[in-house]
């Protein structure tokens, strides 16, 4: 199907705990799912990652104008892949590169990784499909 | 607080500590209210659900969500998600929003998780994996959030506390 697909590094999970070689098991486990040749990095990426905007309480703070403004480079960052969908390995990133994707019409779909792990092995359920764009709703039902 | 200013100064100067101290300064009712909505509400069960998801309310949508994909799903008919199972390798925790907004979503992971036989429970008590009281700066309430959650993962003798988030 030839469908493109970034990945988001989580700051919580990469940055801030287990560095650069989780980065590394994330992108196998990406590559091994869509396929190499629809794997696209973000730039920068791991270590180096921008955050998605939405963390250290931000989601819930009540100032969403502001928020979405931090979360403008990200968007950005994610348009310049061309990918069709973000993958978010972590619950707070997954709300708020959503939330921006919506917000500056970005056309682009956000997923969490256990969704896209679960669809690459045909056992992901009719319910379980929320966040999958028209392209893949219906792949392996 | 995403420390990126860290990774990239030559002085590795820790500017999302200052943040933190003075968040930390700043009087309870300034704060984001949203923010200490949160918190407050993780304060006040053993399961530390910033959305307020009780023992039982936890319970029954676990246990249902599971049903329904045993019930429905070729090759998962003995699916289990396992509550307060003693003595598993790891302890999961979930995020709030599941469990409340979109239980759904929880079933990938109890599926990957079933494929590769982990060996692993949720607990009744310390399954939330947010921590609202961090980001409120207070030391005394995010260390009880933890420490609760610390103790549901000792008291099933779990081996590794895996957090989703």
């Amino acid at each position: 199907m030839q469908v493109k697909f970034t990945v988001q590094d989580p700051c919580q999970l990469v940055r801030k705990s287990f560095g650069d070689p989780v980065a590394e098991d994330l992108r196998f486990v990406v590559r091994t799912a869509v396929g190499e040749e629809n794997f696209i990095d973000m730039f920068p990426n791991r270590s180096n990652n921008y955050c998605c905007g939405g963390g250290g309480g931000f989601l819930q703070s009540g100032f969403p104008d502001a928020r979405r403004q931090y979360g403008r480079l990200k968007f950005e960052q994610i348009m310049a892949t061309g990918a069709a969908y973000c993958i978010t390995p972590c619950h707070n990133c997954h709300a708020q590169i959503h939330d921006i994707g919506e917000h500056y019409e970005g056309g682009y779909h956000t997923v969490h990784l256990w969704t896209i792990l679960c669809l690459a092995l045909g056992i992901l359920g009719e319910n379980e499909r929320t966040y999958l764009g028209p392209d893949l709703a219906e792949v392996g039902l | 607080m995403c420390q990126r200013c860290i990774y990239v100064c030559p002085m590795k100067i820790d500017i999302p500590q200052l943040v933190f101290n003075t968040r930390a300064n700043w009087a309870r009712d300034k704060k984001p209210k949203g923010i200490m909505g949160s918190c407050d509400m993780a304060l006040k069960h053993d399961t530390c659900s910033a959305m307020g998801a009780s023992e039982e309310d936890w319970r029954f949508v676990v246990e249902d969500v599971a049903g329904e994909v045993r019930e429905n799903q070729a090759g998962f008919e003995n699916l289990e998600a396992p509550m307060d199972k003693e003595g598993a390798e790891f302890f999961l925790n979930q995020n709030s929003r599941e469990p409340v907004t979109e239980p759904d979503e929880m079933v990938p992971l109890w599926k990957i998780l079933h494929l590769v036989g982990a060996d692993w429970t949720y607990g009744s008590k310390g399954w939330a994996a947010e921590n609202y009281c961090m980001f409120m700066a207070e030391n005394h309430n995010w260390e009880h959030i933890v420490r609760v959650k610390a103790k549901a993962v000792d008291d099933l003798k779990c081996r590794v506390w895996l957090n989703t988030e």
